[in-house]
């Protein structure tokens, strides 16, 4: 027996703060993440027949966020370059921006990690999912997990602290 | 006992058994070295928290929620050309530069499902989407690559109206299409050249004139089109030799 399609929108609905938050780790300018969130969403629903009565629409959702991000990545790595400036321009104008420097810091951290590593931060450090989770999520051992998040982790650690030491 | 990076993140992600965790929460207690690696990992993991909490706290664009609620569902939703154009039309530069307007965003997505119609018809159609993005197909790409405002045919299919340099150095010209068969709407848009294709940008639709005729491409542009064009021009139009000499140029910038 599968989810009515009601109970499944509803579910997702619910779900859409985070499923934004998690686009936003993977594609840092909002309005890509968005982008991503509603393909996901269209995506997710033109197959939910898939999901079974046992299934877990959160943990069904951040995968198809995940596999809509990666399909997207490779076509749109050449944009995202060009997009590059006009985003940081946007961001150093933004006069609420230099309250946040912290957060800035480490988006930008997080943002020039692999794209493997930064979605195991995304989904085990900022999502709170088990490694469990974020592993079936990714479609990989937990041993892969463990080791990209312990990379990211030290990857994290050395880029933070270098913008700390700029700054004083 | 020396304890490993991965043992303490997994002891700060809580992914140890009992035994293992109160045996780091022992050594955390006697050792501060180990204290000090625990902390540092827990601080990096609250950062990344902190960093990005605050996006729990934004509303949800309205067009999200309204896509969970009415996205097509289910294997016959049969949309896989349409949701590739509106794809395109959202995802698109223009689009994000037009994010803020809902009119504008009504408009394009009117658009895109006027586009389905001149979807699917094979080589004969003005569109094909790939990669998600709408590209000029047909006789559309080939009036954009070499059509010219000044010297068009009155009759022509396909007219194109201004020509101009966007921020991003591209080339993008308004166009618009005589006629939806079965439809007395036309079809106005904006594309831009990048990577030798013509990049659908907006799509709308525009109303026939009161004579029942169509006004020049240029003063019958649908706001959605002139607006996308507002927001993306540098400079000023083309004139009718700048409009050649891009041509020329096979519109690199």
């Amino acid at each position: 027996m599968s989810l009515s399609v009601e109970n499944v929108r509803e579910q997702i609905v619910a779900l859409l703060p985070r499923l934004r938050r998690f686009a936003r780790t993977l594609a840092r300018d909002p309005h890509d993440a968005d982008d991503l969130v509603q393909i996901a969403i269209e995506r997710g629903l033109a197959k939910y027949e898939q999901l079974q009565d046992e299934a877990n629409v959160a943990r069904w959702m951040f995968g198809i966020v995940k596999n809509a991000w990666i399909d997207e990545i490779r076509a749109r790595a050449r944009r995202e370059r060009l997009l590059t400036d006009e985003e940081a321009g946007m961001n150093i104008a933004d006069p609420a921006a230099q309250a946040h420097v912290e957060t800035l810091a480490v988006e930008d951290a997080l943002a020039r990690l692999p794209d493997e590593q930064r979605l195991a931060v995304g989904l085990v450090l900022i999502e709170g999912l088990s490694y469990k989770e974020a592993a079936h999520i990714m479609e990989v051992p937990i041993g892969t997990l463990t080791s990209r998040l312990a990379r990211a982790r030290t990857a994290l650690q050395e880029m933070l602290q270098g913008s700390a030491g700029e700054r004083r | 006992m020396s304890l490993s990076d991965e043992t303490l993140m997994a002891y700060v992600d809580g992914e140890l058994d009992e035994e293992r965790r109160a045996a780091v929460a022992q050594a955390v207690a006697t050792d501060p070295e180990v204290a000090r690696r625990v902390a540092q990992q827990r601080l990096l993991r609250a950062s990344l928290q902190a960093a990005f909490a605050g996006v729990l706290d934004e509303p949800v664009p309205e067009h999200l929620v309204r896509a969970a609620h009415t996205a097509p569902a289910g294997a016959h939703s049969g949309t896989v050309v349409d949701l590739a154009s509106k794809r395109a039309a959202r995802r698109s530069r223009l689009r994000r530069v037009l994010a803020q307007g809902g009119a504008i965003a009504a408009s394009l997505l009117l658009g895109a499902l006027i586009a389905e119609r001149f979807l699917g018809s094979g080589d004969g159609g003005f569109f094909v989407t790939q990669r998600g993005q709408l590209l000029a197909h047909g006789a559309l790409a080939h009036a954009l690559t070499e059509q010219l405002a000044s010297s068009q045919a009155a009759d022509a299919n396909v007219q194109i109206g201004v020509s101009f340099q966007a921020h991003s150095g591209e080339y993008c010209r308004t166009f618009s299409l005589r006629r939806d068969p079965g439809s007395s709407s036309a079809l106005a848009g904006l594309a831009c050249r990048a990577r030798g294709d013509w990049h659908v940008d907006v799509l709308a639709r525009s109303a026939p004139d009161e004579s029942g005729g169509y006004r020049e491409a240029s003063s019958a542009m649908p706001s959605a089109v002139s607006q996308a064009m507002d927001a993306a021009i540098t400079g000023a139009p083309l004139d009718a030799d700048g409009e050649r000499a891009a041509r020329d140029r096979a519109w690199q910038p």
